[in-house]
């Protein structure tokens, strides 16, 4: 791998797909008009748990403008869940709500006003049933409320799992650590609203356009809930205003705008409000965690076990996945001998929760990075000494079988503790930075990280194509199934065929909308699509690449391995005065030689078969992408107001493809992350109602609250990635709430242990508040 | 039995005569009778800024703004700024700088940037005014940071 | 949304004959449109026939005259901000506006309209109590004045009925030496008040000694509130005790006058320390301001 003489790899080129949202000539769903299109309101549950009596539609049917409304009667009683052994939804309630936002009716009408003026007149007789919100409530076997009756408890899924001996290790320590932390409730607030347009087309296949993180999986979600063949459907996937794990599984919206759209015989368009965004486009899952450690005198971790309660909503979404997932790198960010993991996933009369950035991963680090800084503190130990005694390095094994390699952990650690003076801000020296000041205080907070660079295996399958053809006038169509939710992956992609055609992004087509022409994969998660589909779209560069060669040696008359191809020029090597633009070059091609100029790549993953989605941690992930975090924080001891002045994130996501795309994700990240550790949260009442579903009291952070930011990038390299590339969209904010919660430890000596940190958080520990 | 009003606006420099209810914003009026829709929907009570629009140059949020008041105003969305095909420097540093990622939040930024460009003729803003000037914005992608110097290099 | 009729008088005697038309049938005054708006779209309660436009009506002004000070009831926030005179005059306003939504807000709420709107939390009523804003009232045919103490009813009642116009706000310009500040507690850079606390400080120069001085608190009673029982005590007391413990039961004495509620903003507990810590440092702050 050549590191250092790339034309566009290590460019911060500009996005492909900049120019249109800075016109605002891009379309996202909700842009989109159809000839015919109907609008749709659905009705949902104003209850938390209730048996449906009746309804009766028939006032609402006579409003003109009414063009069909359903209920369960009228659709098939498929349950669906992401996990399909854990299906437990209807797409309209059928007997039950068991949350408010539940959906029990949809309408489609002729405008919005007239759908939204229908659904009022739609009569539901509900019995209100016992609710429970409290997941450590609804777990215990005497919990007197249950959602599902088919199930015997609330227990929708659970997770045990060991290495080595946990309890031996307890026993070898000299020290043992009990702490319990529990995470908050966020929401993604993309600012796009979630919504679709449903139809079908001339051949009666299903065509749904929307914002998908996962195109293909939705087809077959679709299949699943609609008993339909997934040959008849047909996804468009819409540019995504935001997405942030929130679009990655089916909404029930898309089934029930099909089904709408097969009464009607005509396009149907629904989009969530605000407030049902809030309510029912699911959030981040809270945990309530129970983290037991033992240590030696010395420093050295023998022994880790996590208990955990995940709170699960009223359906099973991400939620085992997300165990599993988070479980790897529990394992594998310290070299622990003994693990172990019992995890339960509980069911609440509350909305559902589903992936969000990090997956698990910043409930694990919050609660690991914390208890270490408690533990380097008894032991009288740097945090960052502890941690660099206890880390993975190149070589290692965990004990959960994961070889570690390809890893810049260190490197971030020292970078980040070098940028930000740690040595002098945390020494007794340097008192003046921690000067204690009337009702302030300052501190300095670190916590680590680590997380899928390429996602993950566990769904078996983690393989993809890309082909690419090129037009007569040299214009490159990649045809990837990239999705682009901001994070900029079609400019990687774009920038990683430029890089081996030796052209720029300009010629290059994005094409990765719809399911009927892009390759099968599985989408945008884990940190996975600089990887995956990089890796598919270097390969189709190469195979490209030979093609034009051939054409070339023929046009120079002169051996293939002469050719040269660099900044838009072909040449031969043995006659560099003799040039031919490539747009000249694929003229020639066509027209002189009668020879069409196409490629493919399969980026072919062949572990992934092996892989089920418990055990064989050791394959899990392809590859690891690490980092290091440092916060400086003041807090206002009199009234909790947390200030944070400074973030540095060092971060190893291999080669960075482009630094201004991977810095803005990083700032993004690390932005939201804030927003995790003090300010956001859905609040609920005792009705299981939202009392924040809004942006005046669901607190996200704005340009006037953002601290200074500094990102660095440490290049430890990926073998396997394009270029040695790594992921990097989730890496920002998975360490985030755990180094403000140490900063904060750092300032007060104080342990924050309950996400969000807010005012009142502080001011009860401190003791001001009770 | 419904009454519409007739109102004749100025969009981007061009006349529209509509006839619109009284309860309609001027959001769903540009996005489903103008179809410009550059300007987003997204909170619906003025908490997001992704429907800011100019009225006489003043940065306002479109969804609070009822069509039936606008006799007389100057209104100036997005798809007003790039007349002629050439970009204006602000769209420039946007996306020069990285201050674009998924796009969403772009419109109403730039507006407000507008708004601000507006009010301070040749002065170069602070920082502080900068951030002041998009506080009203929400972004969920990028952190504010491209934004923020996106904003500065223009000056 | 739900549907109603739209006029806009452009003068106060068609705005009376469309009073007096419509007065029955259920009407609400349109200033800026900021909180009216989002009502209407989130309360399914909210509604009325007819909505009148006030644009039209030429309240959007600040003018100064000698002793007083006059300002439009639809005077924008922005306008207020951004205006000159009150900057160096009446610098709490400018910092008060500031502090309110942000700049696409602010240039089309009004003042009126915070007032009327009534919120418990309203920004502009803390400082307006300590400044001792007379309100203008039109009513039918009639203006009158009143001291904005009388003003706020409740959560969102005013004294207004129904046909009733908030016209200006009137302030008198201080004659002695006098400084006045507006702090407010958020959970964000931009929210609305936990709690919000107001101070106005005056001095007589010739004497050097503190001759009066106005607290008001905000969002932590079903009203605007002046806390009379602290001032009084500030006055009795600045000379006979140290500044510090002068603050410090001062700040007791508002807090125990508060009446804070638990909301999905804070609870009554923290808003309660909230208000002493904010007192505190709203009057320590006034203190150093007159003496500098």
């Amino acid at each position: 791998m050549n590191s250092n003489n790339f034309n566009v790899i290590g460019k911060g080129v500009v996005r492909v797909d900049g120019l249109a949202k800075v016109t605002g000539k891009c379309k996202y769903l909700d842009d989109i008009t159809l000839p015919g299109m109907l609008y749709s309101k659905i009705l949902r549950s104003p209850h938390a748990h209730a048996k449906i009596l009746r309804i009766d539609v028939s006032q609402a049917e006579k409003i003109p403008g009414v063009r069909a409304i359903i209920t369960e009667k009228d659709i098939p009683n498929i349950k669906f869940s992401f996990n399909q052994n854990l299906a437990d939804k209807l797409a309209l309630c059928k007997d039950k709500v068991r949350y408010v936002g539940d959906e029990v009716a949809a309408i489609a009408a002729d405008s919005l006003e007239i759908a939204e003026f229908a659904l009022d007149k739609i009569q539901v007789e509900y019995e209100v049933l016992e609710a429970v919100y409290d997941p450590e409530e609804a777990v215990k076997s005497d919990c007197p409320v249950l959602l599902h009756d088919e199930k015997e408890n609330n227990i929708a899924f659970e997770f045990h799992n060991e290495y080595g001996n946990v309890k031996e290790g307890f026993e070898q320590s000299d020290y043992i650590f009990e702490d319990q932390f529990i995470t908050s409730r966020p929401a993604h607030c993309c600012l796009e609203l979630r919504g679709c347009i449903a139809y079908f087309d001339d051949f009666e296949r299903l065509c749904v356009w929307t914002p998908a993180q996962s195109a293909h999986t939705l087809k077959k979600e679709l299949s699943i809930i609609m008993g339909l063949d997934e040959n008849d459907i047909h996804v468009i996937n819409t540019l995504a205003g935001g997405s942030f794990g929130s679009r990655l599984v089916m909404d029930m919206k898309e089934p029930i705008a099909a089904w709408l759209s097969k009464k009607t015989g005509r396009p149907v368009k629904i989009v969530n409000t605000r407030e049902e965004e809030f309510a029912t486009a699911k959030h981040r899952y809270p945990w309530v965690i129970k983290l037991k450690t033992g240590v030696t005198k010395e420093g050295k971790i023998l022994a880790r076990h996590i208990n955990i309660i995940l709170d699960n909503g009223a359906y099973c979404d991400k939620g085992s996945n997300t165990i599993s997932y988070s479980y790897i790198f529990f394992t594998s960010l310290y070299n622990v001998p003994n693990m172990k993991n019992d995890a339960y996933l509980v069911y609440t009369n509350k909305a559902m929760s589903t992936a969000f950035r990090g997956f698990g991963n910043p409930q694990i680090h919050f609660s690991v990075e914390s208890q270490n800084d408690l533990i380097a503190k008894k032991l009288q130990m740097d945090p960052i000494e502890f941690r660099l005694k206890n880390i993975v390095r190149n070589g290692d094994i965990t004990c959960s079988g994961i070889r570690i390699s390809n890893c810049g952990l260190e490197d971030c650690i020292k970078t980040a503790a070098e940028k930000i003076s740690w040595k002098s801000k945390k020494s007794k020296s340097g008192l003046e930075y921690r000067k204690i000041c009337g009702n302030k205080r300052k501190g300095i907070g670190i916590a680590i990280m680590i997380h899928s660079g390429a996602g993950t295996r566990y769904y078996g399958y983690n393989s993809t194509e890309t082909f690419i053809k090129v037009s007569k006038t040299g214009l490159v169509n990649v045809i990837t199934p990239v999705p682009e939710i901001g994070q900029g992956s079609m400019t990687v992609v774009a920038q990683i065929v430029a890089e081996v055609l030796g052209i720029t992004v300009d010629d290059i087509n994005i094409q990765n909308q719809d399911t009927d022409i892009i390759p099968y994969d599985l989408g945008a998660f884990g940190s996975r699509t600089t990887f995956i589909c990089g890796n598919a779209a270097k390969l189709a560069a190469e195979d490209t690449k030979k093609e034009l060669i051939k054409v070339a040696a023929k046009y120079f008359d002169t051996e293939e391995n002469n050719i040269v191809f660099e900044n838009g020029i072909v040449y031969s090597i043995n006659n560099s005065d003799k040039k031919i633009k490539f747009k000249e070059l694929t003229k020639y091609s066509y027209e002189k030689l009668g020879y069409p100029i196409a490629g493919r790549g399969k980026y072919y993953d062949e572990v992934a078969t092996k892989i089920g989605l418990i055990g064989n941690y050791e394959l899990a992930s392809p590859e690891n992408s690490y980092g290091c975090q440092i916060v400086e924080l003041e807090v206002d001891l009199e009234t909790g107001e947390v200030r944070v002045i400074n973030v540095v994130a060092v971060v190893d996501s291999g080669k960075t493809i482009n630094p201004i795309t991977a810095s803005g994700q990083i700032e993004g990240s690390v932005i939201q992350g804030l927003g995790y550790a003090l300010t956001e949260h859905v609040i609920y009442g005792p009705k299981g109602e939202i009392l924040n579903p809004n942006f005046m009291d669901y607190k996200i952070l704005r340009s006037t609250d953002i601290p200074s930011m500094e990102v660095y990038f440490v290049e430890a390299g990926s073998l396997l990635g394009p270029f040695g590339a790594k992921g990097v969209g989730e890496l920002g904010l998975v360490p985030t709430a755990a180094a403000v919660a140490n900063a904060l430890y750092d300032a007060t000596g104080l342990k924050f242990t309950k996400l969000p940190i807010t005012r009142e958080e502080v001011l009860k520990k401190c003791g001001v508040l009770s | 039995m419904s009454k519409y009003y007739p109102i004749k606006i100025n969009v981007n420099n061009n006349i529209y005569e509509l006839k619109v209810k009284a309860n309609e914003t001027l959001t769903d009026v540009l996005r489903n009778k103008l179809h410009l829709t550059a300007t987003k929907k997204s909170c619906g009570t003025g908490d997001c800024g992704s429907c800011t629009i100019l009225i006489d140059g003043l940065a306002v949020c479109s969804c609070l703004v009822l069509a039936v008041t606008l006799k007389g105003k100057e209104i100036t969305t997005l798809e007003g700024l790039n007349r002629n095909g050439k970009l204006h420097p602000i769209q420039k540093a946007f996306l020069e700088q990285g201050a674009v990622q998924c796009g969403f939040c772009t419109p109403g930024m730039i507006m407000s940037v507008m708004g601000l460009l507006g009010k301070i003729k040749d002065r170069i803003p602070t920082e502080e005014e900068i951030k002041e000037t998009i506080k009203g914005n929400l972004c969920r992608c990028t952190g504010y940071k491209k934004i923020i110097e996106a904003v500065k290099s223009i000056f | 949304m739900k549907e109603f009729e739209y006029l806009k008088p452009e003068s106060f005697d068609q705005l009376q004959n469309l009073i007096t038309r419509y007065e029955n049938a259920g009407i609400k005054f349109f200033a800026g449109g900021t909180d009216l708006i989002v009502q209407l779209k989130q309360n399914a309660n909210f509604n009325f026939k007819y909505l009148i436009d006030l644009e039209k009506l030429n309240l959007n002004y600040i003018e100064c005259y000698k002793n007083y000070l006059k300002i439009g009831a639809l005077t924008t926030l922005s306008n207020i901000e951004n205006n000159t005179f009150l900057k160096e005059n009446f610098p709490i306003f400018t910092s008060t506006t500031s502090k309110m939504a942000s700049i696409q807000i602010r240039n089309k709420a009004t003042i009126g309209g915070n007032l009327c709107n009534a919120a418990p939390s309203a920004d502009l009523a803390p400082p307006l109590l300590v400044l001792d804003a007379k309100l203008k009232i039109l009513s039918k045919e009639k203006e009158k004045v009143v001291s904005i103490e009388e003003f706020f009813l409740g959560p969102g009642r005013t004294i207004l009925s129904s046909s009733e116009i908030l016209k200006e706000i009137i302030l008198n310009i201080p004659r002695d030496e006098w400084t006045a500040v507006y702090i407010k507690s958020m959970r964000t850079s931009e929210d609305i008040a936990t709690v919000g606390v107001a101070v106005k400080l005056s001095k007589d120069k010739d004497k050097n000694e503190y001759n009066d001085i106005k607290i008001a608190l905000g969002a932590v009673a079903p009203t605007p509130i002046r806390i009379y029982k602290a001032e009084k005590f500030f006055l009795e007391n600045y000379r006979k005790q140290d500044k510090q413990s002068v603050v410090e039961e001062i700040a007791e004495i508002a807090a125990n006058e508060s009446k804070p509620i638990d909301d999905v903003r804070a609870s009554a507990d923290f808003r309660k320390v909230i208000v002493k810590k904010y007192i505190s440092r709203s009057i320590l702050l006034a203190l150093q301001k007159l003496s500098d």
